[in-house]
Parts: structure tokens; sequence; C-alpha cells
């Protein structure tokens, strides 16, 4: 070791390091979890874990963010912190999956339900279900995507966005505690 | 503030319900990327299953009926987390045994494990919602932290 790089702490030139307040940003984290969300929406079959990836994201989102400033949030401010990261997520794929059944007619997760149909006609007691579905899918395909369909979707994709961002924010704040309450 | 939180949790509920009525099909896609609506896990009604997943739509109701009860019962927040962690618990337990075959689809036991989700996990969400929409409340300051340069 250099001796010239000791510290010698009597040293009375010797100036304590500057602390400069610092806004703690949560921008990366979001968009972390959000990518993570977006991701996992188009996974094939990764729609069986349900509101699981979002809850998910925004408990990664509040572990990014509390590791890297070391603090702990109030559940307040988790709730936004989730709510913000899965909202941004889910409606990024939301978007896309739309552009996608708008430009090609490739309906995101439509292998599911066909897989679905298939086994349903294996059971007796599930086949009698199977027209019913069949035609309704049917239906819909035809009419392509309406206004109301668009509109239902942007509504419940909030809500349950907001669910699942107050779920899994309050969750990492009750897991995450890395340092001083916020004054 | 709880009625009008639980009314937001109510919401997925209603649709999924007029998804299950003659006609109300079409409403099935309102979930989509949030419940895989498997029609072999969800509740039927005259004939078409609901547009949630019995997991999925038990959480929700759990999640309203918790902020109605938490709103009049007093909880601290140290068993608040307690109550949620162990009813996660329950539910991943839940999980993992129907993957590794213990049994295989047990409507009541999915609808009883995500209930208790929802109702204790609204334990914490109702704190943190009166600490959001409290402007008031000391713990809504600005963040500030101090990085050593």
């Amino acid at each position: 070791m250099n001796p010239n790089e000791t510290m010698e702490p009597t040293d009375p030139n010797l100036e304590p390091p500057v602390n400069t307040p610092v806004e703690p940003d949560d921008f990366k984290a979001m968009m972390i979890g959000a990518t993570c969300i977006f991701v996992v929406a188009f996974i094939p079959f990764a729609s069986l874990a349900c509101c699981l990836p979002q809850i998910f994201g925004a408990v990664l989102a509040l572990h990014l963010f509390t590791s890297q400033y070391r603090l702990t949030l109030a559940y307040g401010d988790a709730i936004k912190l989730g709510i913000l990261t899965v909202l941004i997520g889910a409606f990024a794929s939301w978007l896309v999956a739309m552009l996608l059944l708008m430009t090609t007619g490739y309906q995101v997760g439509h292998e599911i339900m066909e897989l679905m149909i298939k086994w349903f006609k294996s059971i007796p007691s599930m086949a009698q279900a199977v027209p019913q579905m069949e035609e309704a899918m049917a239906k819909q395909k035809a009419e392509g995507l309406k206004v109301t369909n668009l509109l239902i979707g942007a509504v419940s994709l909030v809500v349950m966005s907001g669910v699942s961002g107050t779920l899994g924010g309050v969750l990492g704040a009750a897991m995450f505690k890395r340092g001083p309450k916020p004054e | 503030m709880a009625w009008w939180a639980a009314a937001v949790c109510l919401l997925p509920c209603g649709l999924a319900l007029a998804s299950a009525r003659p006609g109300g099909e079409w409403l099935r896609s309102f979930a989509q990327g949030f419940c895989h609506q498997d029609p072999d896990r969800c509740y039927w009604l005259g004939g078409l299953p609901l547009g949630l997943c019995v997991r999925c739509f038990c959480i929700y109701l759990g999640l309203a009926a918790g902020h109605l009860w938490f709103a009049g019962v007093r909880c601290s927040e140290r068993w608040a987390i307690r109550l949620a962690f162990g009813a996660a618990f329950l539910m991943v337990a839940d999980v993992t045994a129907e993957a590794f075959g213990a049994y295989h689809n047990l409507k009541w036991l999915r609808a009883t494990t995500g209930f208790g989700f929802g109702f204790s996990g609204a334990a914490l969400t109702l704190r943190g919602l009166v600490q959001l929409l409290s402007p008031s409340n000391p713990q809504q300051k600005k963040l500030v932290v101090y990085e050593p340069q």
C-alpha cells in the first residue's frame, strides 16, 4: 500500500466529506419493473400466473429503489411507485397487443384458449360448453376490435393495474425496510 | 375511502359476473393479461364461466371485504404484515401442493386462500391508501437522501 494514500485522522487540513442532498429518483427502478411486466406478458402461457407478474414487477421496483437509496418507504409512497410501475408495464403490453391484433390479426394468448377448447372436448362433462365458447370466440373475431372493447379494456387495465400495483407496493414496502423512514 | 376502495375492488368481480350472462361473452377480454380465465378453474353461472378464475375472483372479493372490515377494526402494522404474509404463504403453499400433484383443482381451497390473501392484504393497502390520500400526513413529505460525493 502506498503510504501517500493513507489518511491521517489527526491531520488538521483534512476536511470532512461533503454530503449533498439528492432527491431519490425512482424512474430507473420503475422502468425495470415495468419492463419485467411487459416481457412476461408476451411469454406463452405466462398468463396462467394471473396477476402475479404485475405484483412481482411492483415488488421488484420497490426492491431496486429501496436498495439503491437505502431507505424505508412509507406505504403511501410505495403504492404510488407500485401503481405507476404496473400501469406503465401493463399499458405498454396492452398497446402492443392491440397493435398486433389490428395489423396482423394475431391475438396474444389465443394459443391457450385453443388448447383449452381441445382439452375440454376430451372431457364429457365440459364438452357441452365448447360450442358456446367457440361461438363466442368466432363472434369476437368476426366483430374485430370495437371501440367499446377498447374502452372496457382500457378501464379494466387501469383498475386492475391499480389493484395489483397497490398490493405489490405495500408488500414491497413491508418486505424491504432498508434505512430510516422518510421524515 | 374504504367504501371507494371496496367499490374499485368489486368492479372486476362485477365485470366477471356480467361476462357470464348470455350476450356478455364479449366482456371476457376485460381481464386479459391479468387472469388466465381458464373455464375449468372458474365458477360457472347459467352454463357460462365467469370472466375471472376462482382465485382472482376471491382475491378481489376479499380485498373489498377487507377494506370495509379494517376501516372499522383497528390492526397494528406488525399484525397487518403478519396477516398479509401468512395468507400469501398459504396461497403459495396451495399452488405448490397442486403443482406437485397433491390434489387437483380444489375450487373451495383456491377460493379460501385467495379470499384470505385479499382480505388480509387489505389491512396493509388501506393503511397505504390513507397515507397516500391524506395531505396532512407527515409521511408524505418529500423524500431526500444524502449521498456522499
